[in-house]
């Protein structure tokens, strides 16, 4: 009896001969273990359809792959094969660029100015690296398609590394210039697209004046606006890193909620002694949210840009061991 | 479908109204190949095949970010593909044969990524026969506890399984998109039972 309750012969015969379609032994037909494990491989085949997650894809796909599919349709690239492996050196080097480009999703960048010796903090200098609007927002109506605004900023800086997302551009008119086009069915992804790709299409300059574009063709870029400043940005600059005299810029990558708190913080690029006491003064510090359309966004990615100087002169005021006193501005 | 007709008006484009409907998505995307209109086929490929595609990168990928961005490569790569398409066994498996390959590009990527780090060891845990409570209330459902068992699978393996009974391909198909013999095929899924059987008894959940 209890060698009919080990018999595994089902599982490891009877299902690869189920699978093969061919006849069973009829060793099964006898076994009682045997029958309980066919009764169990049938119930995880009859359950296995239903086991799928419920994950949709994401909102804009299709208007991101077709703007994709434009730019790459005009050289007809041959792409080398994706399995052939990539030498470390160089997936290191793509990962590393990859990070530092990381702008991407919800990323922008502020530079802060942080002067160590407690002088007013000067020169705010903003460096506003924008992104695709429609990773931030959903499309809020049918017909309105998320673009770049087209201002040359965000333009500028090429997009996040694992998306293939790419700033369509102008199309020739095509579709106008067919004699007959063939009845195929449009889309709204596609007549998006299509009105997307109209709108910036270059006009001849027949006429001073701008030349409306149509009233379907318009398209939505969402006001984004980022934090400015950090509230109470405490940094204990430490005793050897003052020794030492480091000064430099840091760059933090931190998620804003929507109450202005700074989580999730991490150095994209940091200084001796320095990364711990920052990670530890911006989780401490609060800043605005970020805004689009004036509607503060929760959990959004955002690196900050802290140049950190010492104030070089003969007034510096020393301890007795040499070491410059450092005091801090709070309120950057 | 009211958002087609409704773009095709307002392009001035009337015949769309009368397009025939009986034709299927695959000889629609067809016909629009044939007229040498890609981008055409294409949205019709996205609309039909993009959801089932994107569970499938899900499904193999085991991680939302890295699905959705397969997801895109997929309908990339099918674009720059469609003009080379011969149409011989449909779009279905055309499109679930390049999903295949470009998540295990993907793995792979992501296996050498995580190679360079040294994790620590988990701390020892004390053995307990019987499942927690937790994971008991967890895995009540079935079909819940088997999608958390099938992520425990290999990614060929899982493949296989999920190609079989969750997408429905016969094996002779399954052996056109993954590039193994049927046998090889056969052999995975017929392994992959017990483990999914041992899986879920592991979670408490008894599949009789």
């Amino acid at each position: 009896m209890n060698t009919m309750a080990m018999c595994d012969r089902f599982e490891r015969d009877g299902i690869l001969q189920i699978e093969r379609g061919q006849p069973l032994d009829p060793h099964f037909a006898d076994c009682a273990a045997c029958a309980t494990a066919q009764r169990k491989y049938e119930r995880i085949l009859a359950a296995l359809p239903h086991a799928e997650p419920e994950v949709q894809p994401p909102i804009g796909w299709q208007a991101r792959v077709l703007r994709a599919s434009d730019t790459n349709a005009e050289p007809a690239p041959r792409k080398a094969p994706a399995s052939r492996p990539l030498a470390p050196e160089i997936a290191f080097s793509l990962g590393i660029a990859a990070l530092l480009l990381a702008g991407g999703l919800g990323v922008g960048s502020r530079d802060v100015a942080v002067d160590v010796t407690g002088e007013p903090v000067v020169e705010p200098r903003v460096t506003v690296l924008e992104n695709e609007p429609d990773t931030l927002l959903p499309t809020p109506e049918p017909l309105a398609l998320a673009v770049p605004t087209g201002d040359g900023s965000e333009n500028a800086e090429p997009p996040r590394a694992p998306r293939p997302v790419a700033p369509a551009p102008p199309r020739a008119p095509s579709r106008q210039d067919e004699p007959a086009p063939p009845p195929a069915p449009e889309t709204r992804a596609e007549s998006e697209a299509r009105n997307e790709a109209k709108a910036p299409a270059p006009e001849p300059a027949t006429n001073a004046e701008p030349i409306q574009a149509p009233s379907r063709a318009r398209s939505y870029a969402p006001k984004i606006v980022r934090p400015a400043k950090l509230y109470g940005f405490d940094l204990k600059y430490p005793r050897m890193a003052a020794y030492e005299r480091v000064q430099g810029e840091v760059s933090v990558q931190c998620t804003i909620r929507a109450d202005g708190r700074n989580t999730n913080c991490r150095i994209l690029r940091g200084l001796p002694f320095l990364d711990e006491p920052i990670l530890q003064a911006l989780s401490a510090s609060r800043s605005d949210p970020i805004t689009v359309d004036g509607r503060p966004v929760d959990n959004s990615d955002h690196i900050w840009r802290i140049s950190i100087t010492l104030r070089e002169g003969n007034d510096q005021p020393a301890t007795a061991r040499g070491v410059p006193l450092v005091r801090w501005k709070n309120g950057i | 479908m009211t958002h087609v007709i409704a773009a095709g008006r307002a392009h001035g484009w009337g015949a769309v109204d009368d397009a025939p409907r009986k034709l299927g998505p695959d000889e629609r995307a067809q016909e629009a190949l044939a007229c040498g209109d890609r981008r055409g086929a294409l949205v019709l490929l996205m609309q039909e095949y993009g959801a089932a595609i994107h569970r499938y990168c899900h499904k193999v990928l085991r991680s939302r970010p890295l699905a959705d961005d397969v997801h895109q490569l997929v309908f990339i790569q099918a674009f720059e593909d469609l003009g080379t398409f011969s149409g011989s066994n449909g779009f279905r498996p055309w499109l679930y044969a390049i999903a295949n390959h470009r998540c295990l590009d993907a793995l792979k990527a992501n296996r050498r990524w995580f190679a360079r780090f040294v994790f620590g060891e988990e701390p020892p845990e004390e053995m307990d026969a019987a499942p927690s409570a937790e994971t008991q209330v967890a895995a009540r459902d079935l079909p819940e506890a088997l999608e958390a068992c099938l992520g425990k699978l290999k990614p060929h393996v899982r493949i296989a399984v999920v190609l079989r009974y969750q997408e429905g391909f016969s094996y002779e198909e399954m052996a056109r998109i993954c590039r193994e013999r049927p046998a090889t095929l056969q052999a995975r899924v017929a392994r992959a039972m017990p483990l999914l059987r041992q899986c879920l008894e592991n979670k408490g959940v008894d599949p009789r």
